[in-house]
């Protein structure tokens, strides 16, 4: 059988996240589950555990990567904050202590190259393709090299000699303040 | 907007706020929607009013108590020196709200006599709880306040 393979247009927002659901053992690690979403997250965002008990926060987008993006970080300030209720309805371990942000777009949202290098998000490059009438997505890891580029150091900073002179109070100011 | 705050308060007093707790609830007032929308405030603890670069308004976090008010005076003093005349006092009352009252009338009286300098209130913030709040929320309008004021005269001039 041969397989006809080529790329396709972005799904509707409900197949797309069931795509990326059906995906999260290729994005996430074996045993990955999806938990139910909890507080106000936004609708591009899902909630996933890896065997490994770690939390991640999958954000998503077929055409907007800036929004991705931000509803992801927005969804993981909220998932941080609900972290003791997770743990306590035990819907997570007592391990994870803190969620990973993966982001899942075409393109690369801007401003993302330095929170990855940063270690604060991670982003796969996501591809839609149709494979014998049947949709898919293809994601692809990326790194991020530390930037080489050197940064701008700060002027060196010395101490002062002595602390800046305070201003003397008069006699009849020291007089006044000595009582209330 | 830059707010800088000067702080003339006990170190190490675990019954009263903390002053960063204190700063950063203030920002929030501030920046509330309402009197804030549209400003973004930066308000933030100075070590010394020599590090001011041409402060115009600038917070005296104060304690009711004499050795407190003796250095906020000392604070005020060298603002004035240095131009500043535009000086909001907020005590860090806890539960002695009349000790904050007295304080406030002896260093602004102070103020006026000696360097003809009037203050602007901003209150006394009492141990946490609803009353804090209000007193949060009443220094921020008088800070909304005095920099709609400051803005109008700027533009006269």
């Amino acid at each position: 059988m041969s397989l006809r393979i080529r790329t396709a247009a972005p799904p509707d927002a409900t197949r797309l996240r069931q795509l990326i659901l059906d995906s999260l053992p290729h994005l996430i690690g074996a045993e990955a589950q999806a938990l139910p979403s909890a507080g106000g997250l936004p609708d591009d965002t899902l909630m996933a555990v890896g065997a490994d008990h770690r939390l991640w926060v999958v954000s998503f987008s077929a055409i907007d990567a800036g929004a991705a993006l931000l509803d992801g970080l927005a969804a993981r300030r909220e998932i941080r904050a609900l972290l003791p209720w997770l743990r306590q309805a035990g819907l997570i371990s007592n391990l994870a202590t803190d969620c990973t942000l993966l982001i899942l777009t075409p393109t690369l949202p801007t401003g993302a190259v330095e929170l990855c290098r940063k270690g604060d998000l991670e982003w796969q490059q996501m591809r839609f393709l149709e494979v014998n009438g049947e949709i898919g997505i293809l994601t692809e890891p990326c790194e991020f090299p530390p930037a080489t580029a050197a940064r701008p150091q700060p002027a060196e900073l010395k101490p002062l000699d002595r602390e800046p002179p305070k201003p003397t109070l008069t006699p009849e100011e020291e007089a006044f303040f000595q009582r209330l | 907007m830059e707010l800088p705050v000067l702080l003339a308060t006990q170190p190490d007093t675990p019954e009263a706020q903390d002053p960063d707790y204190v700063v950063r609830a203030l920002a929030r007032q501030l920046s509330l929607p309402g009197e804030g929308a549209g400003t973004t405030w930066s308000v933030w603890i100075c070590a010394h009013p020599d590090a001011l670069i041409d402060p115009t308004f600038v917070l005296l976090l104060v304690d009711p108590t004499l050795t407190a008010v003796h250095t906020a005076y000392t604070l005020i003093k060298g603002l004035a020196g240095r131009g500043c005349h535009t000086i909001g006092v907020l005590f860090r009352a806890g539960s002695d709200l009349a000790a904050a009252r007295r304080c406030h009338h002896h260093l602004a009286v102070g103020a006026l006599r000696f360097l003809g300098l009037p203050l602007v209130d901003l209150g006394a913030l009492p141990a946490p709880g609803p009353h804090f709040a209000a007193a949060l929320a009443h220094a921020a309008h008088v800070v909304h306040t005095q920099r709609r004021l400051m803005t109008s005269t700027e533009a006269r001039a």
